[in-house]
């Protein structure tokens, strides 16, 4: 199918046959093995074919197949004389015959001109791997040598993250930071590089390694486009890497995943890996480990996402058009992280292609999305935008009268921007913009808003081959809220809303032989507005009310050393320190010691003036882990973590829901601390298959539960309305994973628990008698398979399935009549469980036709949503009805739901 | 496919959302009891009704507790027994309570002593206003209106009795009891034809002025019924009480309405266990109730048919009466739920015609007691009024 492969025409009869077994062969050793067999003379330009080594093996064949099968794939080109001369050169074709030869035959002239970029990048890719990297001067006495550089995307020039470089035969191994950057230490001499990472083909390098240098690696995306390039099965995998409890989806698998109305949702998408769980489908959040929905740290390009879900948590309010890959941390967190307990979730956006315009959109039943992306200086800046908006009113415009939805109202969009500026080989600047809007209301007359608004900035530059800096500035802002202006007499509007501004510096550098130090520091900036009511008409009787605003600032600096002891043994240690200052202006309640705080504790009030420190939590954080590779195949790991969270998300509902408020440590709340332990081990079984256990147990201190019948929505002292709780969270976590061939996938099985106790002195009251009891999104049991069958290279099957017990509850045990009705008692808290959780999800994906030269690529996806029509509950409920208090279970989506999408691109 | 996939889209959202559940039941909530009622300060008599938590299997049915000791304490030692009148309702005497005292209530309950905390009266404002209005689609609202000049009451809470008069559609002159016409006596007639049915609000009604900027509450509604309402027929009366309302007992009220009403949305708080003001000191078995002390004011509201101008009460008895002969095989089985209005007569024998049938109506048609009952006619309702019936 290439058109590289130049074959002259020659007389078949003189044709002497040839038998050549080179392998991995200079030029010169392929050239003599050539003329030691015939009468050819072989002309080449020496340094055109430095550094290149080939592989050929034919047993009598003549010199054309031997010269088509060495240079197969590359730039190299050959031409056959009738004296019998070879010339060999590099890009350029030699024309030895007649001008009515060529004319004969039009096929002898291979136009390069005319060879599309994917394999224009094929042929260098396969060139490079042939290649042999000199790296460093000559040096002598030196044992080891750092090797450094940045890994990019051939085709769009992009960066790639994560991406694995191990060397043959050793242990060690390194993966790219978020620029694409890698550093590790080599013994000097011949070493084969496998540089492999989700997405991506996995390539190979030959270095020779003389002392410190770099090398620039390009890898080509895998793509079914281009089906002469063998995919290799071995992909980045847990056993070898160095982290554990790290959880990585690429946008290619997200996409199989099906997912209610067809959304490649990336943030559902993490809900089938183990350790992730939600409280239901409709639920904005997610709990990882035993943590509440408010302790992760949503980072989408460096920018914290407070809300990230549409529409009450339908879909992720990520255009999957736009992301690269999602990573989850849950046990060991890097030390540059901190300010959440439970996890961090990193979604990455692509960046713009620095070739050429390219774009593409799809088409939903509720949603479209558009994407366009393209170079705005060639291979210096490129540009990405992406949109995606709803269409889904119609739907409540249709609806039947009685279905009581007749009058709602949701519309959404989000978009995002991503601006890159390549200012050298190692420095690059990148700005990101990103926003997403939410306005519904569930047939009420309250009307349901947020907002986020995000914008960042980062320059990361290599400032020397051990020497690596990023600094980042970002600005978040989160906003939500609701209104009603029905009745003009009691119209009103609530606003909340968060500012946090960002600096972060982070540094690696490679210290010695054995050592990547990685340090910086950070510090956030928040300004919380914490309710606003206003009356939005001039009759209205509400009276404006605002509850104070907040203001603190987190700081930390951290370092963290990844020494490589030997090859099969490493460890990571990590100190984070992290302080936070509750800042003025603000008047700050004192309460009477040692008993429960209520209105009538407070004792006084204490003024503090614009910027001064009221109060100041600090301490440290430590994160270590360790890895030992027993074999190749099997290793084992462990971490212990501890974090601490200044930022409390206070809410009475289980989901994250537009009347939550947010609320920073202060000198009556404290910050939640947690300490993790956690112990895993890994292997690969069978060649594919990756397996994996862990085990975690986790303590949370000062972890806030709330007082019955809390007010928690523009109170002016709503410390008197939470308590601390002490909790303790443990599990087991079991992965098989698949990750490539035609069938390929995981099944994942985690048994967990969360339990509360309630410790504070001073609540005043004691839940459940002062007993350990589970938190609302304790679910032990949680299984899932996620399953794609390659039938075709265009078509593609998809299940996934899972299942989960059903999260406590707390319900009615019992009547008693007040006020001349049935009034309901309930249980105590959690004391019950709703009916078990199953889903199963299948889908079917259609690739367009794969023609290169075709402008529009396109594909569907047909899938079904809950194939077997299982009502799930998402909670249940008590009503009265002619005298008897009944229970329902409340399903959201409780019926099968087809979906058809269709994507394109150009 | 665009349509069906439109269809299938709207069964997915809105389709069947919700099944009948029923958890296990392992923990039974035993045999807890409820206090009901507040310590009127002022004149008056203080009213408190003890039943027992019914568990939740089955219909759902009142529960009295007949079998109390209750007892007003103040802060001076005094103590004021309340008795027995049926029902798990205690009253007290006509007691004339002052506020400058603090009050609690003791209840003994199966060998179990409940004590509130002592809490200090709280006096309840003057009602400005119980008025009607009549909405576009004819529905009548009836609001209560009231401010505190003093801008401290904030909570408040009403109850109401409602009593109107119903009439028959009919008059019964007759009575035919084993097989024996018997003419009625006026009295009698009377007594079948007009009834003042009474009812109680079965609602907890509440409001609070605390995020307003005066300490007023602009009608609120208390109840709403059609004009064609059985209750509008003749002549409606609404007595309200109202009463202030610690922030306190607001709240205790507030979880125990928001526990019963607003559950499963998608936004609705966890239920709340509910923490009234009353403990059992001599072990630690649950108790539910709060006991405030308060002062009330009353106002009532009358209402006449007449003052609905297109007056458009519908009786179900617009029919005409069916003749029943005596020699009817099928009389009796009509008079179980029929009623004789007037006797018919056959052919005269000796000066006298026999009766040989009756006409017949449903008998809640011309015997109001069946429905309503027999209260006694309200003081409130002069004699003047009396002429208009006749």
């Amino acid at each position: 199918m290439l058109a590289g492969c130049f074959s002259p025409i020659m007389g078949q009869q003189d044709q002497p046959m040839l038998t050549v077994n080179v392998s991995q062969a200079s030029l010169k050793d392929l050239v003599q093995a050539i003329e030691s067999q015939s009468k050819y003379h072989l002309y080449f330009r020496e340094s055109d074919f430095e550094n290149v080594l080939f592989t050929v093996s034919a047993e009598r064949k003549p010199l054309a197949f031997i010269l088509d099968e060495a240079f197969k794939n590359t730039s190299y080109h050959y031409a056959i004389d009738p004296e019998q001369n070879v010339f060999l050169t590099k890009d350029i074709v030699i024309t030895t015959q007649l001008l009515s030869d060529i004319i004969d035959n039009p096929n002898a002239i291979a136009n390069r001109q005319n060879l599309s970029n994917d394999e224009e990048n094929t042929r260098i890719a396969a060139l490079n791997e042939r290649r042999v990297f000199t790296i460093g001067p000559r040096a002598n006495g030196k044992q080891r040598a750092t090797l450094s550089g940045t890994i990019t995307s051939i085709s769009t020039g992009e960066p790639i993250i994560g991406a694995a470089i191990t060397v043959q035969n050793t242990s060690i191994g390194v993966a790219t930071d978020e620029s694409g950057k890698f550093s590790l230490e080599l013994p000097v001499g011949r070493q084969l590089l496998t540089i492999r990472s989700l997405g991506m083909k996995t390539t190979q390098r030959t270095v020779v390694v003389q002392s410190d240098g770099r090398l620039n690696i390009e890898m080509l995306p895998e793509s079914a486009n281009l089906k002469e390039v063998v995919v290799t099965s071995d992909r980045e995998s847990h056993v070898k890497s160095l982290q554990m409890g790290v959880e990585k989806l690429d946008i290619q698998t997200i996409k199989y995943i099906p997912s209610s109305f067809g959304e490649a949702d990336v943030l559902k998408a993490m809900l089938t890996v183990p350790g992730v769980k939600t409280v239901g489908e409709a639920s904005s959040g997610f709990n990882v480990r035993g943590g509440a929905t408010d302790q992760n740290l949503i980072l989408f390009n460096n920018s914290t996402i407070y809300n990230p879900f549409h529409f009450f948590g339908f879909f992720s309010s990520f255009n999957s058009e736009s992301i690269k890959s999602v990573e989850l941390f849950k046990s060991a967190i890097p030390a540059s992280y901190g300010g959440r307990l439970s996890s961090v979730l990193k979604v990455d956006g692509r960046q713009g292609d620095m070739q050429k315009i390219k774009g593409s959109a799809g088409i939903g039943v509720l949603t479209s999305r558009l994407n366009l992306e393209g170079p705005i200086w060639k291979n210096k800046i490129s540009f990405l935008a992406g949109a995606r908006t709803t269409y889904s009113n119609w739907i409540f415009g249709v609806v039947p009268e009685r279905s009581g939805f007749k009058n709602s109202k949701a519309s959404f969009f989000d978009a995002n921007a991503t601006l890159t500026a390549r200012l050298t080989d190692k420095s690059t600047i990148m700005v990101n913009g990103y926003m997403s809007n939410d306005e519904s209301n569930l047939n009420t007359d309250t009307t349901y808003a947020y907002q986020n608004r995000n914008i960042s900035a980062s320059w990361t530059n290599e400032f020397s081959d051990k020497l690596f800096g990023e600094f980042i500035a970002a600005f978040d802002h989160y906003e939500y809220g609701n209104k009603s202006t029905s009745d003009p007499l009691y119209a009103y509007e609530l606003t909340f809303g968060i500012n946090q501004t960002n600096l972060k510096a982070n540094f690696t550098y490679e210290l010695g032989k054995a050592h990547t130090l990685q340090f910086g520091a950070s510090s956030i900036y928040y300004s919380i507005n914490r309710g606003t009511y206003n009356s939005l008409s001039s009759q209205s009787v509400i009276l404006p009310d605002q509850v104070e605003p907040e203001h603190g600032l987190e700081s930390a600096i951290f370092l963290e050393d990844e020494f490589q002891i030997t090859d099969k043994f490493s460890v990571s240690g990590g100190l984070r320190y992290s302080m936070f200052n509750y800042l003025g202006a603000h008047t700050v309640n004192q309460y009477a010691p040692g008993v429960p705080r209520s209105e009538e504790t407070i004792v006084g009030t204490a003024d503090y003036a614009k910027n001064k420190v009221i109060h100041t939590y600090s301490g440290p954080e430590v994160r270590i882990s360790a890895r030992y590779a027993v074999t190749d195949n099997f290793s084992v790991k462990a971490s212990y973590n501890t974090l601490r969270q200044y930022i409390h998300m206070l809410s009475n509902t289980v989901a994250i829901s537009p009347t939550d408020t947010w609320k920073l440590s202060d000198p009556n709340i404290k910050p939640q601390f947690s300490q993790q332990y956690s112990l895993g081990v890994y292997g690969k079984v069978f060649k594919t298959l990756e397996t994996s256990v862990e085990v975690y147990k986790k303590d949370i201190k000062n972890y806030l539960d709330y007082k019955s019948g809390a007010v928690l929505i523009m109170n002016h002292h709503v410390e008197t309305e939470v308590m601390t709780t002490k909790g303790n969270a443990y599990g087991a976590e079991f992965m098989i994973k698949k990750p490539s061939g035609k069938l390929n996938g995981w099944i994942s099985y985690t048994y967990s628990r969360i339990l509360l106790k309630m410790d504070d002195p001073i609540a005043g009251e004691s839940i459940n008698r002062g007993k350990y009891y589970p938190a609302s999104y304790d679910k032990p049991h949680d299984f899932n398979l996620t399953l794609n069958q390659k039938i075709t290279r265009r078509l593609s099957f998809s299940l996934n399935t899972s299942y989960s017990t059903g999260r406590p509850v707390t319900i009615p045990i019992g009547v008693f009549y007040y006020g001349g009705a049935p009034k309901t008692l309930y249980s105590d808290r959690n004391g019950y469980r709703i009916p078990d959780y199953f889903r199963m999800d299948f889908s079917a994906n259609i690739e367009g036709s794969h023609k290169l030269k075709q402008w529009i690529h396109t594909s569907w996806t047909f899938g079904l949503y809950n194939v077997t029509a299982r009502k799930n509950p998402y909670s249940v409920y008590y009503t009265s009805e002619k005298g008897v208090i009944n229970g329902y279970k409340l399903s959201i989506l409780g019926t099968v739901i087809p979906y058809l999408n269709f994507n394109f691109k150009f | 496919m665009k349509r069906v996939l439109v269809f299938l889209a709207l069964l997915a959202l809105l389709s069947t959302c919700r099944e009948r559940f029923e958890a296990e039941q392992v923990y039974k909530p035993g045999n807890i009891l409820v206090v009901e009622g507040f310590i009127n300060v002022g004149p008056g008599i203080t009213r408190i009704k003890l039943s027992r938590v019914t568990p939740l299997d089955g219909v759902i049915q009142q529960n009295p507790e007949p079998d109390g000791i209750v007892v007003i304490e103040d802060d001076a030692s005094t103590s004021y027994t309340l008795h027995h009148v049926g029902n798990g309702v205690y009253e007290s005497d006509e007691l004339n309570l002052g506020t400058d005292h603090e009050y609690r209530l003791r209840v003994e309950a199966n060998d179990q002593l409940f004590v509130s905390d002592f809490t200090e009266p709280i006096i309840s404002p003057r009602i400005d206003s119980v008025s009607w209005t009549r909405s576009a689609d004819d529905y009548i609202t009836i609001a209560v209106s009231t401010h505190d000049p003093l801008n401290e009451t904030f909570y408040y809470k009403w109850e109401y009795e409602e009593i109107w008069e119903n009439r028959t559609a009919f008059r019964s002159s007759w009575a035919y009891e084993n097989g024996i016409p018997r003419a009625r006596a006026s009295d009698e007639i009377k007594a079948m034809t007009i009834c003042w049915p009474r009812r109680y609000n079965k609602d907890l009604l509440m409001a609070t002025s605390a995020a307003f900027v005066t300490d007023a509450i602009s009608a609120f509604p208390l109840s709403k019924f059609h004009i064609t309402d059985v209750r509008l027929g003749w002549r409606y009366s609404m007595m309200v009480t109202q009463r202030a309302l610690s922030a306190d007992e607001y709240e205790f009220l507030q979880i125990m309405k928001r526990n019963t009403n607003d559950l499963g949305g998608f936004f609705d708080a966890q239920p709340s266990q509910l923490l009234g003001n009353i403990a059992c000191t001599t072990s630690n078995e649950p108790v539910v109730g709060y006991i405030g002390a308060y002062t009330s004011q009353q106002k009532q509201l009358i209402i006449k048919h007449n003052q609905i101008s297109d007056f458009d009460y519908s009786t179900p008895c617009f029919f005409d009466p069916l003749n029943g002969y005596l020699d009817d095989p099928q009389l009796p089985s009509y008079l179980e739920n029929a009623i004789p209005l007037d006797a018919i007569y056959g052919p005269f024998v000796d000066d006298a015609a026999p009766i040989i049938g009756f006409t017949l109506v449903p008998n809640t048609c011309a015997d109001c007691r069946i429905v309503f009952g027999s209260e006694p006619k309200p003081d409130f309702w002069v004699a003047e009024d009396e002429e208009e019936i006749e």
